[in-house]
């Protein structure tokens, strides 16, 4: 049976499991101080995941220099990646700090709270959905005449004015067969303009 | 002087170079903020022209490699030891997409802060972080080796922090540590994606370990493709891993949030085309690929019909279009993949626009929100401005939107198979369902009365500069109503313009995306011009 020269550390890999597992745990957490830690462990898993596949130990990557005369140089690169990883996480740690401090500053904790749009969705009734007009119709949402008692510029209109429209509206669909619809229009109109002054 | 091959070395490292050495001075400028604004502006237009520059040379003479400081070990044996910079047609597109972008939102942001800017606003720190994020962004398209990549996804990212919590008032705070978080999971999940390549390949070179993987047992490297797709999803927002987006981008400034939208996950849908044509050939994680872009479609734009805040319902759109370059990619077809880059050029452009349009918007109106708006329709600009990157979105021909859908359509149709048809199916109904969302805030926004708006009578207490400045007040008493500034809207038209550009010379980008699909489909051509000499 071949012996591999370079076996994988067994015990390590566990032990990067554990942390990540650890890791993942807490930032699962609501506290923001938890998920830091959280995503520090998670970061050293990964670190530690790295030096462990790079291969085993060997000398130190320099020309001339030797260590326990190992036959091998250890990996640079992977040393490398390990050093410019734990420089980003630690710069991320410090912000993450920071916004901790400010969230203890605005709110005197630091757990992180659901996203309020979202909670207004989902607790959203007909009458609070995005398409809904002042004017809507108040149990079944359906567009009513009362929005278009506005003028182009929003202001609303006087009763007067909304005669005026009406008939001229009317006038325009030279319709003479629509004369009593058009006063039953009226007093409609003339309803629903009482309901908004209530 | 001509422009030739020797001008590849400088212009390769531009694009990055020119930001970053921005982003020192400007920060040493602090304190004179003419001097800040003229410094980026060079900085960016540089990295521009560069990019410019190298989409003809591209053009002309195909992908070129850097390897910086020298190190590619060539007739040695190894692979290149030092970092390589390698720009194709692919890169150089999204360079010069990105470079348009990023100059048209920084001039919007310079606009507003002259307009609005105080001396509470943070602007000493935006534009080097913005700078500093521009890098990133360059710097991701020209990465050609993994660790490069990952890095210049961090240096975006610790930029796109800072940017998303300026001022760092309560939403910031709580969008910003949902952000931070899953962005970084992500970071580290790309990490150890980065070590399992590493440990299967023993290189970190994108070429070097393209053909390394090939000796690589199906198994492995279809796993090493799912980690690196897990990491790439996030940051593309692809659903499942989608949610994180329309949480924390709209609380941002409205710069902030385009410059957000359009670049930001175009670099994780950028990341996977890489990864999918280079270093995975074979789609072997086609059909996850396509239900993923199918359900990102879908679910995406009916979190949009949801919205009331149109920050809010932009960024589902921004969501639900991601589907789309997705099914282009996972088609695995060079017709497919030509549509996704023609795609990807086109969203980009679009969902900044209409980004920084929502940002006119809550100038001229104090709020973004559905349930206030109305009677925008009072000024023709700004309904100009909303309607065409709005049908343009909702892929009304003759708009890139509906030029970009046709050709994944179509592309799809060659596919052939039930789930394409499924995936042609979801798009159609996405693209229609994507109309209907922006008809409403047109029709709500713009043709309704104000006061017939459910809270029409409310506005936000100032102009949202860089700030966030919280509270509501009556819409009469708002001090500072006015026109829209210039430096405002100029950028924005120029957007709108490029966005047409890019209908009307649609044939030419399009053959020019194809012969980038070409070149990716054939990964000879790139490994060739970083390994040296035919493989």
């Amino acid at each position: 049976m071949n012996v591999d020269p370079n076996p994988v550390n067994l015990g390590l890999l566990v032990v990067v499991g554990l942390v990540a597992a650890c890791g993942v745990y807490m930032l699962l957490e609501r506290s923001l101080i938890r998920m830091l830690l959280g995503l520090l462990l998670v970061g050293n898993a990964v670190n530690l995941m790295i030096i462990v596949l790079a291969g085993s130990m060997g000398n130190p990557p320099i020309y001339g220099r030797t260590s326990d005369n190992r036959p091998a140089d250890a990996d640079p690169l992977a040393q490398g990646m390990v050093l410019t990883a734990i420089v980003i996480t630690m710069g991320v740690a410090a912000f993450v700090l920071s916004l901790a401090y400010r969230s203890f500053t605005i709110n005197t904790d630091d757990d992180v709270p659901d996203d309020p749009e979202d909670r207004k969705v989902s607790a959203q009734s007909r009458s609070g959905a995005p398409d809904r007009d002042r004017s809507d119709d108040p149990l079944t949402g359906v567009d009513t005449t009362a929005g278009d008692m506005f003028d182009d510029d929003g202001n609303p209109l006087s009763e007067e004015e909304i005669r005026e429209r009406k008939r001229s509206r009317i006038e325009a669909d030279l319709m003479p067969s629509d004369d009593d619809s058009d006063t039953d229009d009226l007093i409609d109109d003339e309803s629903l303009l009482d309901e908004d002054k209530r | 002087m001509s422009v030739d091959r020797s001008w590849f070395a400088t212009l390769v490292v531009l694009p990055t170079l020119l930001p970053l050495i921005g982003a020192a001075l400007t920060l040493v400028m602090g304190r004179s903020p003419r001097i800040q604004r003229a410094v980026t502006i060079v900085a960016i237009t540089g990295a521009f022209v560069a990019s410019c520059l190298l989409l003809y040379l591209t053009d002309r003479h195909g992908t070129y490699a850097l390897h910086v400081g020298g190190w590619d070990a060539r007739g040695t044996g190894n692979g290149p030891l030092g970092i390589t910079l390698v720009v194709d047609q692919l890169s150089a597109l999204m360079l010069v997409v990105s470079t348009i972008v990023l100059l048209c939102v920084v001039l919007y942001a310079v606009g507003q802060g002259i307009r609005d800017g105080t001396t509470e606003q943070p602007v000493s720190i935006f534009l080097p972080t913005y700078l500093a994020l521009t890098a990133g962004v360059c710097n991701a398209f020209l990465a050609g080796d993994l660790f490069n990549l990952f890095v210049s996804f961090e240096v975006l990212l610790a930029a796109s922090f800072v940017l998303l919590t300026l001022g760092a008032s309560a939403d910031r705070v709580r969008a910003g540590v949902s952000y931070v978080m899953v962005s970084m999971v992500s970071s580290l999940i790309f990490l150890a994606g980065i070590a399992f390549a590493y440990a299967a390949t023993g290189t970190l070179n994108l070429a070097e370990m393209a053909v390394r993987l090939q000796d690589v047992p199906d198994g492995t490297r279809t796993a090493l493709f799912a980690v690196l797709l897990v990491a790439f999803g996030i940051k593309a927002a692809v659903f499942p891993l989608s949610t994180w987006l329309p949480d924390s981008y709209p609380t941002a400034p409205a710069p902030v949030t385009a410059v957000f939208a359009g670049l930001l996950t175009k670099v994780g849908v950028y990341a996977i085309i890489r990864a999918h044509t280079l270093l995975f050939p074979g789609g072997s994680m086609d059909t996850v690929l396509l239900i993923a872009g199918l359900l990102t479609m879908l679910v995406g734009i009916l979190g949009a019909i949801a919205q009331a805040d149109i920050k809010r319902l932009l960024s589902f759109t921004l969501v639900s279009h991601i589907g789309y370059m997705i099914f282009g990619v996972a088609l695995s077809s060079r017709f497919g993949l030509s549509g996704a880059i023609y795609y990807v050029a086109h969203h980009i452009l679009v969902q900044t626009t209409l980004f920084l349009v929502v940002g006119l918007i809550e100038r001229q109106a104090g709020s973004a929100s559905l349930r206030r708006l109305g009677g925008l329709a009072a000024s023709p600009l700004l309904a100009g401005l909303f309607l065409i990157p709005a049908l343009n979105l909702g892929g009304i021909p003759p708009f890139s939107g509906f030029i970009g859908k046709v050709a994944l359509i179509e592309a799809g149709t060659q596919d052939g198979s039930v789930l394409a048809w499924v995936l042609i199916a979801g798009s159609v109904v996405t693209s229609l369902l994507t109309l209907y969302v922006m008809a409403r805030v047109w029709t709500k926004a713009f043709w309704r009365p104000r006061a017939d708006a459910p809270e029409g009578d409310l506005a936000d207490v100032g102009p949202s500069g860089l700030v966030d400045e919280e509270g509501d007040i009556a819409f009469g008493d708002r001090a500072d109503v006015g026109r829209m500034p210039i430096g405002m809207v100029v950028p924005t038209m120029m957007m709108v313009v490029a966005g047409i550009a890019l209908t009307i010379w649609a044939g030419p980008i399009f053959d020019f995306a194809s012969t980038a699909a070409g070149d990716l489909s054939d990964r000879g051509v790139y490994l060739s011009a970083v390994l040296g000499g035919p493989r």
